[in-house]
């Protein structure tokens, strides 16, 4: 029996989709990915409806150029960097935050544009009509202290931009220790095949914890790992 | 248009290919019979580059793995969600039950927490023990046999402990707890909480040829491209299809994106097909068989028994007891979390290990000297995870317990973030709940999906049992967190107004007895051997079929029942009765 026949006898493949075919005693088995069989998007199999998330906001813009400056100096004063490490800028703070905006447009969209609004207004009403790219990093400094601290800023004429300012911090935080710049600065070791024995014994000390050792001997033997488990009868693992 | 009929006839047509369908199929077609599986979602393997997930970076998603479009994150490889796309379910009256689906071959098992626990000798018969519910028509012994060859051919790590209701089993070695781990143990067992090494169906030592060996990512949730942790396709249905191609098997066919309608029988009543809608096209195909398993999830399998017909069957296929879609059980799920101070400032070092706890307390209490029937076990949480969205979000909280000013900016800020990094711990309990005739699912009438399959509504509420149990949930684990030097994120307990903290049915995706297994045909779904009653052709292998969930994950349950079910069919097509 050849494919095709096998696909028409199946009637499904008529569909020209839908069957995963092998077939005993034929040649090579039929694979026929579906047509509704989503395509990779470099991050891993996605489903149609998220492609067509991902096409919409390929193809869609939210903040202004005015806002994302905005956003780019509000969130370098947030994470500055250091000598060692990068600032919010040089980790892609600002496309993050329009692609988030387009990806949870109720979270993001009103809350940022409006607190950048007010960040604006405050500037214009504190510094002589000067908007908040137009003051100086110390001016700039004046009115982010009066929204950085939520509780301080609880009831007071600056209560609102500290929401704003809330939800801009997390974003940023959130998307500078993400970033493939900003993540090294967070030290973590993993995603990458290894094999697990433990904590590091100064590290236990550090703790005063030890591994109990009536467990010890039951713990994976990675020197063994490879070898074929069996068992006796007595559900002993013997190898 | 006519419906389009395979003239094949197929041994058996298994609908779903997760663990109670891939289990069928893998022990089906070992014992020569052709197969052909129905999956509703696309075909998976995570060892595919352009499919893999797995050791991506938080930057390879533009959303940073946000949940935005996959409620466990964007690299998460459960295709699906208690919403689905076109596939609407409603909820009467205040339920809140929520219904989670995932559609893509393997089903759930793609995605789960890997922890692979047998029921005990007392969770086959809790009512002889305290009078509620139902006993099942079979006992720990009549399952054993189907555990120890499961342990054996999927592989799940653990120790003998000799625990009277968490039995012994033919275990892998366990992975070393992590640092918070030993915490964990140390607080817990101040608390009277003994905790033992996990049991998760990862391969931490060679179990065949066909799988490697766990490199200790802990991103199981994403599949595993060495099928070093269990899934039904790369573990079950993969080797089956292979040894059907060199002929040490039945065929195995695979029918993808094919959404099961319902089940085909003849004037007599004897199931003869299963129909399904091709995604592909929307039109509605029949796949001939001599037996019909439905293993579709334990909602899903109900609502094609509903969408069926049969003569004189009303109300549905094999439901002459009218339980079908009664006891609809999920797992009952609270914790909470804390604030670790000795944890800050960590040594760093790769603490991935398996994608799960490496320890965990089966439970440890006396039911007759509580307030409520039945037990629950801890999950414990935490650790120097990868920074995915979200990271950086508890600052404030954590600030405030510190004694420092919430809020702020700048370096002084990167910094105290940064010094919080992995000493966050927190308990998950997962519990059981009492089985209930009044929450149930049915067909909505007048409401399809778009594949214009009719829909279900749930009916479903908490009794007290489930809250007096929550409640102490929330009191075990706040007295653990403290003795670990903890400070909670949150020091009050829920209110009996607010459940206690109960998350809501559904949310814990352990539902179960929608079809319940009973020697009697007048209160259940089932025989002792998860075949119709009314059907005896039809099988159901998912667990749909629980009498009574434990204080157990379902999953080791679903896959012994499903061996046990498959052997069965074996026997009975040998004796003619099918």
């Amino acid at each position: 029996m050849d494919r095709r026949t096998t696909l028409k006898n199946l009637l499904a493949g008529a569909a020209g989709a839908a069957l995963i075919s092998q077939t005993t005693g034929c040649e090579q088995p039929p694979v026929e990915p579906g047509v509704a069989e989503p395509e990779a998007k470099g991050y891993g199999l996605r489903m149609p409806h998220e492609i067509k998330h991902d096409e919409r906001i390929a193809n869609d813009s939210f903040f202004t150029d005015a806002e994302k400056k905005d956003i780019g100096i509000l969130a370098d004063i947030i994470a500055p960097g250091t000598a060692e490490e990068p600032k919010a800028t040089d980790c892609g703070i600002v496309a993050f935050f329009e692609f988030m905006a387009l990806d949870l447009p109720d979270t993001y969209q009103g809350p940022i544009r409006g607190g950048l609004g007010w960040l604006n207004s405050e500037a214009s009403n504190r510094f002589d009509g000067r908007d908040f790219a137009g003051l100086t990093p110390e001016e700039r400094i004046e009115i982010v202290e009066d929204i950085a601290w939520p509780e301080k800023a609880q009831g007071t004429h600056f209560e609102v931009g500290a929401n704003f300012f809330d939800r801009f911090r997390f974003l940023t935080l959130t998307g500078y220790f993400t970033s493939k710049e900003g993540f090294k600065t967070v030290g973590y070791q993993g995603n990458a095949p290894n094999v697990w024995d433990g904590v590091p014994q100064e590290v236990l000390d550090k703790h005063g914890l030890a591994y109990d050792p009536k467990y010890l001997p039951l713990y994976v033997d990675q020197t063994k790992r490879d070898i074929q488990a069996e068992w006796d009868d007595e559900m002993n693992l013997i190898s | 248009m006519q419906i389009k009929t395979s003239a094949k006839e197929y041994d058996a047509v298994i609908v779903g290919s997760g663990a109670g369908g891939g289990m069928t199929a893998n022990i089906l077609a070992k014992a020569g019979l052709n197969i052909a599986i129905i999956e509703a979602g696309p075909f998976f393997d995570p060892a595919d580059p352009k499919q893999k997930t797995q050791l991506r970076w938080p930057w390879e998603s533009p959303r940073r793995g946000a949940g935005t479009l996959r409620p466990f994150g964007d690299f998460h490889a459960g295709y699906g969600g208690w919403t689905v796309d076109g596939e609407p379910y409603a909820t009467v009256g205040d339920t809140k039950f929520s219904w989670w689906r995932t559609r893509v071959l393997g089903g759930r098992t793609n995605h789960w927490g890997r922890i692979s626990l047998r029921f005990g000798p007392d969770d086959f018969h809790r009512k002889d023990i305290d009078g509620l519910g139902e006993n099942w028509p079979i006992r720990y012994e009549d399952i054993k046999p189907y555990y120890d060859k499961l342990d054996k051919m999927v592989g799940v790590f653990g120790t003998n402990e000799g625990l009277p209701n968490d039995p012994d089993g033919y275990f892998l070695p366990p992975p070393k707890p992590r640092l918070h781990e030993l915490l964990a143990v140390k607080g817990a067992t101040k608390s009277g909480v003994p905790m033992i090494p996990g049991r998760l169906s990862m391969v931490t030592k060679r179990i065949n040829k066909d799988r490697g060996v766990c490199f200790y990512c802990g991103q199981c949730s994403r599949a595993c491209a060495v099928y070093a942790d269990f899934s039904a396709g790369t573990c079950l249905i993969f080797p089956a299809m292979k040894d059907g191609k060199e002929g040490r098997g039945g065929q195995v066919d695979l029918y993808v994106n094919s959404m099961a309608r319902e089940v085909i029988t003849d004037d007599t009543g004897k199931a003869t097909a299963v129909s399904y809608i091709s995604k592909d096209d929307r039109r509605e195909y029949q796949l001939k068989g001599k037996v019909i398993v439905l293993a579709a999830s334990a909602c899903e399998t109900a609502r094609i028994l509903m969408n069926s017909k049969a003569p004189g069957q009303t109300n549905g296929l094999g439901n002459g007891s009218g339980t079908l879609g009664r006891y609809l059980h999920d797992s009952t799920g609270a914790g909470t979390s804390a604030f670790i101070p000795s944890l800050m400032d960590r040594e760093r070092y790769n603490e991935d290990g398996v994608g799960g706890m490496h320890v965990y307390a089966p439970w440890w209490g006396n039911n007759r000297k509580l307030d409520f029937p039945r037990g629950y076990h801890l999950e414990v949480w935490g650790g120097m995870g990868m920074p995915s969205y979200g990271f950086g979000g508890g600052h404030k909280a954590i600030q405030k317990m510190l004694g420092y000013k919430p809020g702020g900016y700048g370096n002084p800020l990167m910094k105290e973030v940064k010094s919080y990094y992995g000493a966050v711990v927190g308990f998950s309990g997962r519990g059981e709940a009492v089985a209930r005739y009044d929450s149930y699912c049915e067909i909505d009438p007048g409401k399809y999906d778009q594949w214009g399959i009719p829909t279900l509504r749930f009916h479903y509420k908490w009794s007290d049992y489930e809250r007096k149990q929550a409640k102490h949930m929330q009191e075990t684990i706040r007295d653990i967190l403290v003795n670990m030097g903890g400070k909670l994120f949150d020091e009050e307990i829920p209110s009996y107004e607010n459940d206690h903290g109960l998350l809501p049915p559904g949310a814990i995706i352990h539902e179960v007895g929608t079809a319940r297994m009973h020697d009697d045909p007048k209160q259940g779904v089932t025989n002792r051997h998860s075949a119709l009653h009314e059907v005896p052709n039809v099988y159901l292998t998912d667990a749909s079929v629980f009498t009574s969930q434990a204080d157990k994950n379902p999953t080791w349950t679903i896959m012994a029942l499903a061996m046990r079910a498959a052997d069965h069919i074996i026997s009975e097509r040998k004796k003619m009765n099918i």
